[in-house]
Order: C-alpha cells, then structure tokens, then sequence
C-alpha cells in the first residue's frame, strides 16, 4: 500500500509523470533493488567496494553479499538490514524508477526526504510504512478524522485495506473522505449489517461509479466484468461478502461473535439521512475509486429500514 | 435414481454460483443444479436428489444452517454428502455446521484445488460402494 502512497506523491510533487508511474508499476515484478545500490545509499560501503564485489562476481558465481561480507565491506547485521529493505515497496518502486531511467537514486532519496518532511514522520513511522505495515498506514492516512477514537471501525477498515491489496490492486491508495466534504451521489450501493451477538448492528457499505464498481469486481473475481450487470453487482457484494467473513473471523479470535446478513445491492439512497453517522473512506486503485462506508451500532430502527428496503429492492 | 444430479450449488451469489458451475459442470464435466436461497435449495434438493449440496450459510429467505438441518432430515439415509462454504470460517460456524450433518467445511473465496478434490472424492467412495 505504502507504493501506491508514495507513488502518488512522486506524482503530486512533479517528480514523475502519471504515465511513467503506470510503467514503473508494471515493471516492479521484475525490480528488484540491487544490493550494491542499497549498500552506497546506506552509507555502508564505497562505490569503489561495490564496483570491486561486481568484478569479482564476473569470475565467481557468488552472491554479492557473500563476497562483501567475506571481503569485510559488510557486517552480517548489514546484511541483513540491506535484505530487509530489498523487500520494502519504496525499495522496489525507486529501482522500477530507476531501471526506466526516470529517477536517479538521489532524486529518489530526496523525495524520500521531502515526504518525511511534510508529514513530520519519524523513523520509526517511516520504517513501519514502508514494510507495508497496513494498521500503521491506516492510521497514518486517517490522522485527525473522528474515525480514529473507534477501535472496532479502525479494525475493520485496516482488514478492508488488507483485501484491497490483496485481491484488488497492490498499488491501492486509501484516502480520508467524508460524507460532509464527498457526497453519498453514487447510484449503486453494495451493503452488508454485520450484528454483533446481543448488541447492535455495524453497517458496511461500498459504492463508486459504475467503471470503477466493475473493475472493483473484475479484479476480485477475474471474471471478465465490464460493466455494473447482474454478475458485476454480484461480484461486489461477494467483495464485500468476503471481506465480513474474514472480519467476523478475527473478531472471533476475541471471543467476539458476528453474524452476517445476506450482502444486498441497492439503491444509494437507502443511506440518506445516516450522513453524519457515517464514516466513509475513498480508496483509489488505477484509475478508478471506490469508497467504503462504515458505522457501528446502526439504530435499530434504521436497521429495519435497511433490511425492509433491501429487500424490496431485491425482490 | 440415475437421474440424480451430481452437486447442488446453493448460494445468494450469481458470481459463486457461475464460478462453481464453471469448474465442476466444464472443467469437471459434473451434472449441476443451483438454487439462489436456503428455501429454494431445500425445494431443488427434494426435486432432483442432488448427490452432493454445497451450501452457502449466509443466505436470504433461509440461512444455509437452516437449509442444511432440513436436507439432513428429508435425504434420511440417502447418501447425500452436504459441503457448507463461507467467508466466515469462524470455529463456532464450522462447529454447528458439523455438528448439524455437513460433510466438510469450505472457506470462501473457494479455491479450485480445494473443490474440485473434494467432490470428486466424494463422488469416487459413492461409485466404490455402489459397485
């Protein structure tokens, strides 16, 4: 999720294009940040070091950190502090960057900086963005939005970035958005009320524009959906179908029991007159967008409505 | 009862139910019915005997614990072997499934390596003991 974040930033701040972002994204399968690279970057070892492992390598078929480490260039922690961050997203995407010859390490490095710089992070935050801690990123994203002060909505909507990324699109960016500054306008609503056992419902909801609905459900499913149809529809709501199962899952691990209605599609006017209740939170994948709805403890007598709504919506 | 269809598939979902019909009736080459709730499902399974139901639990009209408990009783001793799925793979779900008669417990999104053994070898142990 972190890349998306950053990715974006690359972008905002004019340091890439839109369509260099969309090939860096493509190539970053075949990234992968090399050692060497990692290792000046950290301060670890000398360029003339690196240069000297590489022609080592070109008579030995050894791997770049065996031979630094036996030469003495790397200590084993840094070793396996450079393998940690080989992995990190920022790591891949600057070596995507780079490959393409968009971006120098040090243009990189500095953008790095700046991004520190304008959201006041810390190491520690940083480090744990960029290992794609989701919870942090999560909160990260939400900072100063009322969503916050509710633990059991911050768990549900880190599980949801958690499927985004997983089943959608690993480059997904989530954003804070809120009913008061994004309107509910959107024609199509996937909902699901998930009750926690003697107390009330929570409400789950996603909607987008029709494009970004059907390949919200494209990708989940990878069927061939082009647009919000019968099968497109259906796939959303198993999206959002899915991501209750695995929430009522987790909650169960706390001894908290979830019982899930039947996901229903319908009308986005069902949630008219809930906007303040409701926290939203606008997730952008691609080119497309779609934003999550959440409360806890729906009032029962909306909780009625909802149903009784739905239902002759579907029938 | 030759006729019998081979697997039931009952869920609210028209993507689950294309998705599972697409692996056992194309891939597989299995004879399949639907049904889109637990009602339904209890009606399909009286008019055809399906030999294998996979059943969805959260369903409109009648959960499929509901359905499940209602199949159990009317297939009495015909060998009908029920599969619940779920994205809620919760201990107390898989449990009372279990409990109430369901032969085994599928985790949505429903993988293909996982169905397609698992119906098949249902269907295999069903030909060994007719023979």
């Amino acid at each position: 999720m972190f890349m998306g974040l950053f990715g974006e930033f690359l972008l905002q701040k004019g340091y890439i294009t839109a369509e260099q972002l969309r090939l860096a994204y493509g190539s970053v399968e075949n990234a992968r940040p090399k050692l060497g690279t990692l290792a000046i970057n950290e301060g670890y070892m000398t360029s003339d070091q690196v240069e000297t492992v590489h022609s080592m390598q070109v008579h030995e078929d050894r791997r770049f950190g065996d031979i630094a480490t036996e030469m003495g260039y790397l200590s084993v922690e840094q070793l396996e502090a450079l393998l940690s961050m080989q992995r990190r997203p920022h790591a891949v995407l600057a070596q995507a960057l780079m490959d393409r010859k968009v971006l120098s390490m040090k243009d990189f490095n500095n953008a790095v900086e700046e991004y520190k710089r304008e959201y006041g992070l810390r190491g520690d935050v940083f480090d744990a963005l960029t290992e794609d801690d989701i919870d942090v990123t999560v909160r990260f994203c939400l900072q100063g939005k009322r969503i916050l002060e509710h633990d059991l909505l911050m768990d549900y909507v880190s599980l949801f970035a958690r499927s985004m990324v997983r089943f959608v699109d690993r480059f997904v960016v989530l954003c804070p958005a809120f009913p008061e500054e994004d309107d509910l306008a959107s024609e199509y609503l996937a909902l699901q009320l998930v009750t926690q056992r003697d107390k009330s419902s929570m409400l789950t909801a996603i909607s987008g524009d029709v494009l970004s609905l059907a390949a919200l459900g494209r990708a989940f499913s990878g069927e061939d959906i082009t647009a919000l149809d019968a099968l497109g529809k259906a796939a959303t709501e198993e999206f959002l179908n899915l991501v209750n199962g695995l929430f009522a899952v987790n909650m169960s691990d706390f001894g908290k029991n979830f019982t899930m209605h039947p996901p229903l599609g319908v009308p986005a006017s069902v949630l008219e007159g809930m906007e303040k209740d409701l926290f939203a939170v606008l997730f952008r994948f691609g080119d497309f967008s779609m934003k999550l709805f959440v409360m806890d403890g729906v009032p029962k007598i909306l909780e009625d409505r909802l149903l009784r709504d739905a239902q002759d919506c579907r029938s | 009862m030759a006729d019998r269809p081979d697997v039931l598939i009952c869920d609210d979902s028209l993507l689950i139910r294309k998705q599972l019909r697409d692996i056992l009736e194309k891939t597989c080459g299995l004879q399949v019915v639907e049904a889109d709730n637990g009602v339904n499902a209890v009606e399909v399974f009286r008019q055809h005997w399906p030999k294998i139901v996979i059943l969805d639990i959260v369903m409109p009209a009648k959960s499929g614990l509901e359905a499940l408990k209602e199949i159990i009783e009317i297939a009495g001793d015909r060998r009908t072997k029920i599969i619940v799925a779920s994205s809620a793979g919760t201990e107390e779900n898989i449990k009372e499934a279990i409990l109430a008669g369901a032969y085994d417990f599928v985790q949505k999104p429903i993988r293909r390596e996982r169905i397609v053994p698992l119906v098949m070898g249902i269907l295999d142990d069903a030909e060994g003991e007719a023979h």
